[in-house]
C-alpha cells in the first residue's frame, strides 16, 4: 500500500466513519454501505484525484460460500495523475436493490450501468437514460444472476418460423 | 422441366451472387474463399452484394444471437426469388458450443437451409464442396414459370411480401391479400 493509498483511506474514514478495507497483491479494496456511496465517491474523485471510472460491474454471491449478501457491486477507480487505483464495493440485498447513480461525478458511468441494469437488474438512482443495452428491450430477465439458467427460459427460439411457402 | 428451364438453371448455378451474412470466424474463412488462393469465382460465385436485393444465395457465416433473428430473417424475406441459403460452420447450424440463453441454436429454426456445412470453421475447400452441391441442386430443381412454387400453393404468400413482425410483438396480422 502506497502512501497516497493510505492517505485514501484515511479522508474515507473522515467521511464515512470505519470502513472494512482488504489488499490483494498490492491492490485495495473499500465496502462502504448503499447510502455513503456517492458521498464517498464524490470525496474520492473531487479530493483524492480519483479521475477515472474503469468499470463498474457486480457480482451474485447466491449459492457462494460464506456470502452474506446477495449482490457486490463493484467500482474500478483510476487516478491518471498518481496512478493510484482503489476498488469500491457496495453490498446489496433484495428487494432493494437501488443505489444512486455515478452518472453526475463520471460521465462515463453511462454504459457502464446500464450494461450492469441488463445484466444483473440493479436499479441506478439518477441515471439519465437506464435501458437495457446488450440484451433486447423486450427482454425481461437479468441473465447474469446466478438463478437464471444458462440456457435460458427459451427466449432465444421464441420467433416465429419462415419456411419456404412464405417466403 | 423444359429445356428452357434447363437452360435458365445453368445461369443461375453459375452466377450465384451470394450475401455474406458474417457474424463470425467463419467469415474471416469465407474471405479466405473468396481470396485468391481459393478463388470461388472459379465458380461464377465470387460477387459478394452486401444488398439483400441484389443477391441469391445468403451464406450464413457465424453464431447468430436472438437479437439478430429478426434482422435475418428480414434479411431473408428481403432476396428476391430464386434464392438459396448456406448454413457455414457448426455455430450457423447448430449454435456450436455457444449452448447459452442468447446463441440461437441453428438458424434452420427460423429460416430454410439448403446446405450445411461442417467444421469449425470449415476449410475453403469445404465452402466450395458447398457450392457445388448447390450447383447440382439448382440444376436438377426449378422452373422459369416458377410452378414448383404452385405446386406447394405459395406463391400468395410470397407475392403479398408480408412484413415480419417486429420483435416482440406479440400477434401476427398478415397483411392484406395480394392481388393479381
Amino acid at each position: 500500500m502506497t502512501s497516497d493509498t493510505s492517505a485514501t483511506l484515511e479522508a474515507l474514514k473522515a467521511c464515512c466513519g470505519e470502513i472494512p478495507t482488504s489488499e490483494f497483491r498490492g491492490d485495495t479494496r473499500v465496502a462502504v454501505t448503499k447510502d455513503k456511496l456517492l458521498e464517498a465517491m464524490r470525496l474520492l474523485k473531487e479530493s483524492r484525484g480519483f479521475d477515472l471510472l474503469v468499470d463498474v460491474t457486480c457480482v451474485d454471491y447466491l449459492n457462494y460460500r460464506d456470502a452474506e449478501n446477495r449482490f457486490g457491486l463493484v467500482y474500478l477507480l483510476a487516478s491518471t495523475a498518481t496512478n493510484e487505483r482503489l476498488t469500491v464495493r457496495v453490498y446489496l440485498n433484495e428487494p432493494d436493490l437501488t443505489v444512486s447513480s455515478m452518472y453526475p461525478l463520471w460521465a462515463g458511468a453511462d454504459w457502464l450501468e446500464r450494461e450492469t441494469f441488463d445484466m444483473f437488474g440493479i436499479v441506478f438512482d439518477g441515471h439519465p437514460d437506464l435501458r437495457r443495452i446488450l440484451m433486447p428491450d423486450e427482454f425481461t430477465a437479468f441473465p447474469l444472476r446466478k438463478d437464471y439458467p444458462l440456457q435460458g427460459r427459451g427466449e432465444r427460439h421464441n420467433f416465429q418460423r419462415i419456411t419456404r411457402t412464405e417466403a | 422441366m423444359t429445356k428452357l428451364d434447363e437452360l435458365a438453371n445453368w445461369c443461375r448455378k453459375n452466377s450465384l451472387w451470394p450475401l455474406p451474412f458474417a457474424t463470425a470466424c467463419c467469415g474471416i474463412e469465407f474471405m479466405a474463399t473468396g481470396a485468391s488462393k481459393y478463388d470461388i469465382a472459379r465458380f461464377g460465385a465470387e460477387a459478394m452484394r452486401f444488398s439483400p436485393r441484389q443477391a441469391d444465395l445468403m451464406i450464413v457465416a457465424g453464431r447468430v444471437v436472438m437479437k439478430m433473428v429478426p434482422v435475418l430473417q428480414r434479411i431473408w424475406q428481403q432476396m428476391h426469388e430464386p434464392k438459396w441459403c448456406i448454413s457455414m460452420g457448426a455455430c450457423a447450424s447448430t449454435g456450436g458450443v455457444f449452448d447459452n440463453y442468447a446463441v440461437v441454436q441453428g438458424i434452420d429454426r427460423f429460416i430454410p437451409v439448403d446446405i450445411y456445412i461442417p467444421g469449425c470453421p470449415p476449410r475453403p475447400e469445404q465452402v466450395i464442396q458447398a457450392v457445388m452441391d448447390l450447383q447440382d441442386q439448382i440444376q436438377r430443381g426449378g422452373t422459369i414459370s416458377g410452378t414448383e412454387f404452385d405446386l406447394r400453393s405459395r406463391q400468395l404468400t410470397k407475392r403479398a411480401l408480408v412484413e415480419l413482425p417486429m420483435y416482440g410483438r406479440k400477434t401476427f396480422a398478415p397483411g392484406p391479400a395480394a392481388v393479381e
